[in-house]
């Protein structure tokens, strides 16, 4: 049986080293879920690092572009007008030369009045060939003569020849308005007025030939119309303190936010600039006309050329978090379907560690870990079956060890009661050899039939009143009372439970003093328990013994310790539960009392208790 | 002479006064003593040559009861009781 119980040991340190490495195996993997989510991070930064360059890259490619071909473009709308205004100012001086033109600033002596008209009518024509070239483009000019005091033009005139409307104008620089008392806001033309005087520009000696070209704003307006057709601005002339010839498509709500900015911040020469406007980005560029003094500028949302790379970005960082959520949601569900289980299968083997092996794992997926699970479940009950059959081993030695002792202490016991039959049938006293040798036998006959491990009460008080008649007999002091109810007599109880005890009282405590003598032993049911008192009258134990023996029943057994009372305990425990213990205490009598309590099985565990004897 | 024969189970102590033929050894009277201290309130009163006595009684001891005796008087003879039993019983088999 030792043997078997060291084999036992040997399969479950196996078992056990098994599962210390799978559980290094697991500690092992213990952030798996932390780490996974570093992963993901690190993933994610450098795309978004190399995506945001890429990006800052293009936008920067695009808008230097746009910004170069805006100037371009508005560069060359700013010649194509400086050239129609030097086209002007070339006419206006061949015209100056023209004989024709000079022949009507003459002094006309000899001329009749045909000829006169005939001049004015050449002059009016040249004009109006010159004027009719460019439909885009219709320019008007007249002729002033200061010797006649005449003007001939190619359009309507509200007036005739003013001398001081003349010299108001003569600048000798390209005018907007013609000094004349118009309204301040009202849009204007632009006037150049020449003369080929030889004295100081702008003086008019009296007999000077005036050419004055002009054209009106709605030139402007027509080249301002062509070029807004041919690309995404919104063009217009600027010039601070008039108001701004605008196209004639413009954003009037735009045009004015940013003509409240150029009234800030006066434009230079030629300038790009970035301005918010109404919270938005506007290429603003500027460029001067040399002929003017006025700056043409070109407005070009820029938040709507750059829209598609901007939505671009949108969607790629959009499509980043979802990404990002998805990965997350992901490795939390790796966490749940994985990581959870393994701390569920570290928790229980921990358990199983601390010597919990009734620890078992429920699992409701159906997945590999439900196999794991299962797995652990059956080895825990393996080592819980294990463990308990080395127990029950360890008692039935214990046990074995106890019939032993009994065998051998029993010749001093019968060699002392023969010594009593030899005494009495020298001393010719019958009756005593009678009654000895009776209670011998039966006291015999009771002990040394071993192969029922349990006995009804009622038989186990029979042996007793064998035992004490016996020592009745041998020492006459000693006097016992049995009160054991009926209903109790025929509960079943492990063999020789009560006789151990009964043997203790007698030797340690009545046997130890003349004066004592008395042995009682009672009995009662009460709440499904059963107690039995074993009571003597001898010297008894003082309370710290008392306590230490109880202390000794809960405790391992120890080698040099006496095994009877420990042995019985132990069988009550294991027959009945844990209820049922052994318990000492000082007895009414005045000496000790030995108190048995044992929980009364139910039926099923009736049956189950009867099932363990047969085996 | 006088002896005195001592155990706590009176049943050694009576047959042993009773049935053995003590006066055939020159002594004319056996008293019977169920413990120590009786043995030694006889002892007081009589002048007891041999003592008979058991080793494990309760209370007092054969050799409580020697030492006892010694004090009193040098002279007496103490035989132990368990040599007697051994010759009565058969041998026995334990320690």
């Amino acid at each position: 049986m030792v043997l078997l119980g060291h084999h036992l040991e040997g399969t479950f340190m196996n078992i056990w080293k098994r599962f210390t490495s799978l559980r290094e195996l697991i500690q092992s993997r213990f952030s798996l879920f932390a780490k996974i989510n570093c992963l993901i991070i690190l993933l994610f930064i450098p795309i978004i690092i190399m995506y945001t360059f890429s990006n800052n890259v293009t936008y920067d490619v695009v808008s230097k572009e746009l910004q170069v071909s805006n100037t371009k473009q508005l560069t060359f709308l700013s010649s194509q007008i400086d050239s129609r205004i030097n086209q002007m100012m070339d006419f206006t001086l061949i015209l100056s030369r023209d004989p024709n033109v000079r022949a009507f600033n003459g002094l006309n002596i000899w001329a009749d009045r045909y000829d006169q008209m005939q001049t004015r009518y050449v002059i009016q024509e040249k004009m109006v060939l010159q004027s009719g070239v460019a439909d885009i483009w219709p320019a008007r000019y007249a002729v002033h003569s200061q010797q006649n005091k005449d003007v001939i033009s190619n359009y309507n005139r509200a007036f005739g020849y003013d001398e001081d409307y003349l010299k108001r104008n003569m600048s000798g620089k390209w005018t907007y308005g013609d000094h004349s008392l118009e309204s301040k806001d009202e849009l204007k033309s632009f006037y150049w007025f020449y003369t080929d005087s030889l004295a100081q520009p702008g003086m008019l000696t009296g007999s000077n030939l005036v050419i004055e070209a002009s054209f009106s704003y709605e030139n402007i307006q027509n080249m301002l119309d062509t070029y807004k057709e041919g690309g995404q601005g919104d063009p217009f002339l600027y010039h601070k303190g008039n108001s701004p010839i605008l196209n004639r498509s413009a954003d009037k709500q735009l045009s004015e936010e940013l003509i409240r900015y150029l009234d800030k911040h006066s434009p230079e020469n030629t300038t790009q600039d970035v301005v918010k406007l109404n919270g938005k980005n506007y290429l603003v560029s500027s460029v001067k006309s040399s002929y003017l003094d006025w700056n043409l500028i070109d407005v070009v949302p820029l938040y709507q050329i750059l829209k598609p790379i901007s939505l671009s970005q949108d969607l790629f960082y959009i499509s980043m978090i979802l990404l990002f959520v998805m990965g997350i949601s992901a490795s939390i569900l790796l966490y749940r379907n994985v990581q959870y289980p393994i701390k569920k299968l570290i928790k229980g083997l921990r358990r199983v560690q601390r010597g919990d092996y009734s620890v078992r794992l429920h699992n409701e997926g159906r997945n590999e870990f439900s196999f794991l699970f299962h797995r652990f479940n059956d080895m825990s009950h393996q080592i819980q079956d294990l463990i308990e059959n080395v127990f029950n081993e360890k008692i039935r030695a214990r046990e074995a060890t106890l019939k032993q002792l009994q065998a051998q202490i029993n010749p001093h016991f019968l060699y002392n009661c023969l010594g009593y039959i030899i005494n009495m049938a020298q001393m010719k006293d019958e009756d005593a050899v009678v009654s000895m040798a009776y209670n011998l036998s039966a006291y015999y006959r009771y002990t040394t039939r071993m192969e029922r491990e349990t006995a009804s009460l009622d038989e186990e008080i029979k042996l007793l009143v064998n035992y004490l008649d016996i020592q009745k007999l041998r020492n006459a002091r000693i006097d016992y009372h049995i009160e054991i109810p009926e209903n109790m007599l025929s509960q079943s109880v492990p063999r020789l439970m009560l006789q151990p005890i009964v043997e203790n009282s007698v030797i340690h405590g009545v046997a130890k003093s003349y004066s004592s003598g008395e042995i009682s032993i009672s009995g009662e049911i009460s709440n499904g328990f059963c107690k039995i008192y074993i009571d003597d009258d001898g010297p008894g134990l003082n309370p710290e013994q008392l306590e230490a023996l109880n202390r000794k029943m809960q405790e391992p057994l120890q080698e040099e310790m006496g095994c009877g009372l420990w042995n019985t305990n132990q069988r009550i425990m294991h027959l009945f539960g844990n209820q049922s213990c052994l318990t000492f205490k000082p007895s009414p009598l005045g000496g000790f009392r030995t108190e048995i309590i044992w929980e009364i099985p139910t039926e099923d565990e009736y049956s189950k208790f009867k099932n363990h004897q047969g085996e | 002479m006088q002896m005195i024969i001592v155990d706590d189970e009176a049943h050694w102590v009576d047959n042993l006064a009773m049935t053995k033929p003590w006066h055939t050894l020159g002594i004319e009277q056996v008293h019977k003593a169920y413990s120590a201290r009786e043995a030694l309130q006889i002892i007081d009163t009589n002048p007891i040559d041999i003592v008979i006595s058991d080793i494990q009684m309760p209370e007092m001891t054969g050799i409580e009861l020697i030492e006892r005796i010694r004090k009193r008087d040098k002279r007496s003879n103490v035989l132990f009781y368990q040599a007697i039993r051994s010759s009565i019983t058969p041998k026995s088999t334990s320690a």
